[in-house]
């Protein structure tokens, strides 16, 4: 018998998760990490309407409670605790971000956050190369010394005494055969062919405009080049779920519980204090088995 | 025996240290916050990182806040100043972060081609925001700019700026032990945090990085967890955890955000061992301990509860076998509809082909 109500309050919880019209999903960077290890985009998953739903604080209870959160989306090895999936639809929620009206709709207010990247091909598209990336692309003394033997042949001067992206200007004003014979020199020195397509490679009678990225996009030899940050636009909710409970949850709670939990990204989840059920008024409550389970559609839908 | 450490930090300061997007000004002329709007039309505006209420009238209220983000990576400035995905080209580097006590503290997520590997913080932290009743306003500011050479035009322009004068802070959150003390390199919950075949050179990085390390891979069960699966990792021994602990208070201590125009720096850490979380919570003023330097951080003396209890390997065969088979199953939908994507892609590209002929 649900003797007493645990009140719960959250804050800092946010939402990663932008819609567009027709309830479909916008476009994103974002990444979901599989039960295989693998990875892949979030784009190709569908996502709730609502910010918190029954599977939301049901995670976090299973938690409250010390067991293992469920994936929802993802799918899971093991079954979810039907006692506590229930004991979730049962309980209150109140989310106290106040919406504001966005054109014909009234949305959470959103904010600005620094993204890390932790994805290994996170290279960065701007490129500025110098001599140090071209030493350590060619990763091998003499290779690099013949690199820079033959430019000084070609240039009649030094040329790590000019940054390298001046250079890669001169190479394409030299004459098609100095270039082109440049460019065998390149060749001769096995595995360095980026930097042919680092002065613009030679393709049917014509040169290719320079392509900087083989140089930063090789992941060997630490010369890639990759962005640490990103940014991106996230909903901070915060409010109370009030949860029916037995003298036998307290129990659990009482011995095998930490007394906090999270619920959506980084949500802090902590116990305010236990609410005698004759004293619980839920008239500024939603109930958590009414909300609506009604999905986005991915924002990109994978080919069958 | 504590089976968590609550944490309350109030931190003092001057000026904004934590911005917002332009992109605030919309969501301020729609509540109507009258010391702040105004400014829909202009797009240099710089506003602070704030929370909104609304009261029981309907009217909105704000307060300033500093992120999360900001708090940890001010907390973690003096180890690390970005995680930088360069790291996953070389084992040795990757394993030598990982196997650190930033790492194992503030957690880590790596995607490479195969092989993902990711652990939960050990640290939540509330937005710290504002309990003090200091209004900002916006103030007109100009920047420099370049002259234009033989013209006598110069590039300054105006622009503007929410600004505060002293500020007290607070947020709340704790250290979770459960977190802390397990290293798992098991897929099977979703957190696998390192690979196992990779153990030797993660224990070398280990014992460097933590007292007399000594612990080895094995199957622990989650206590009172019904899941009857156990799951294979690491369990750090108490004398780890207490230093790790210990690591993320001193951290906290010297947290100190500086802008060029601004700061905010801690001014009280209290902490608070639960043990009956029912009981020992943040409403409850009792217990709270206050730290004021290392040293009385170093004289905190605990004794963390073990969430984890070891099972028996012949035990563990058993009890996972069933999840084990569900794997295959679920491995093998995965590489059938593989297949079936690559036929069907097959199958396009040639009737685009016998369609152009």
């Amino acid at each position: 018998m649900m003797n007493n109500y645990l009140l719960l309050k959250f804050k800092s919880a946010r939402l990663f998760r932008k819609s567009g019209k027709n309830n479909k999903n916008l476009r994103t960077k974002d990444f979901s990490f599989n039960l295989d290890g693998s990875y892949s985009k979030r784009d190709e998953l569908p996502s709730f309407v609502e910010p918190i739903t029954v599977h939301q604080i049901s995670n976090m209870l299973y938690v409250l409670f010390n067991e293992r959160p469920v994936s929802t989306l993802k799918g899971s090895l093991y079954n979810k605790n039907e006692y506590l999936f229930e004991k979730a639809k049962d309980s209150f929620m109140k989310i106290e971000t106040p919406k504001y009206k966005k054109f014909e709709n009234e949305d959470y207010p959103t904010e600005i956050i620094q993204t890390k990247k932790a994805v290994w091909n996170s290279f960065n598209p701007s490129i500025v190369l110098d001599w140090e990336i071209v030493r350590r692309y060619i990763d091998d003394k003499d290779k690099f010394d013949t690199f820079v033997s033959n430019l000084n042949t070609c240039f009649k001067f030094n040329p790590t005494s000019i940054p390298f992206n001046k250079l890669i200007d001169l190479v394409s004003g030299l004459e098609i055969e100095i270039r082109i014979a440049l460019y065998a020199s390149i060749k001769e020195l096995k595995g360095c062919d980026g930097l042919i397509y680092c002065f613009g490679r030679y393709d049917k009678g014509n040169f290719a405009a320079p392509d900087l990225s083989k140089l930063t996009n090789k992941t060997i030899n630490c010369s890639a080049k990759t962005i640490n940050n990103g940014i991106e636009n996230v909903y901070v909710l915060s409010g109370e779920i009030v949860v029916p409970v037995s003298d036998d949850d307290l129990n659990i709670l009482k011995n095998y519980s930490k007394g906090y939990a999270n619920i959506l990204d980084g949500g802090f989840v902590w116990i305010e204090k236990i609410i005698p059920s004759k004293n619980f008024n839920n008239d500024e409550y939603n109930l958590v088995g009414d909300i609506s389970l009604e999905m986005n559609l991915p924002a990109k839908t994978m080919e069958l | 025996m504590i089976k968590n450490v609550l944490i309350k930090m109030e931190l003092e300061g001057n000026g904004i240290v934590n911005r917002d997007s332009s992109g605030q000004k919309y969501i301020i002329d729609a509540f109507d916050i009258k010391n702040l709007k105004g400014h829909k039309s202009n797009n240099n505006v710089l506003y602070a990182k704030k929370n909104f209420y609304k009261d029981e009238d309907g009217n909105v209220s704000y307060k300033i806040k500093i992120s999360r983000d900001a708090l940890m990576h001010d907390i973690f400035k003096n180890d690390i100043i970005s995680q930088n995905p360069n790291v996953v080209h070389h084992d040795a580097s990757l394993y030598s972060y990982i196997a650190s006590p930033i790492s194992i503290l503030r957690g880590y997520l790596f995607a490479n081609k195969t092989e993902t590997i990711k652990r939960d913080g050990v640290i939540t932290l509330c937005d710290a925001e504002q309990t003090d009743g200091a209004l900002s306003s916006i103030e007109v500011c100009s920047r420099s700019g370049q002259k234009e050479e033989d013209k006598d035009v110069v590039d300054n322009s105006l622009f503007f700026k929410e600004t505060v004068g002293d500020i007290k802070y607070l947020t709340t959150g704790n250290l979770d032990l459960t977190k802390l003390q397990f290293i798992t390199c098991d897929n099977v919950f979703g957190r696998y945090s390192f690979n196992p075949d990779k153990f030797g050179l993660f224990k070398e990085f280990l014992t460097k990085n933590l007292p007399n390390f000594s612990s080895e891979l094995d199957y622990y069960q989650l206590t009172g967890s019904a899941i009857d699966i156990p799951e294979y990792g690491v369990l750090l021994s108490n004398e780890n955890v207490i230093f790790l602990v210990k690591e993320a208070l001193k951290r906290m201590l010297g947290l100190n955000i500086k802008r060029k125009d601004a700061y905010a720096r801690v001014s009280s850490l209290k902490i608070k061992f639960v043990e009956n979380p029912l009981e020992d919570i943040f409403n409850n003023e009792y217990g709270w301990i206050e730290l004021r330097n290392e040293q009385d951080v170093d004289s905190l003396d605990f004794e963390p509860q073990s969430f984890y209890n070891k099972v028996d390997l012949e035990e563990a065969k058993k009890l996972r076998k069933a999840i084990e088979d569900k794997k295959k199953e679920v491995d093998k939908v995965k590489i059938d509809d593989k297949k079936k994507k690559e036929e069907q892609k097959k199958n396009r590209s040639n009737k685009t082909e016998s369609n152009d002929e």
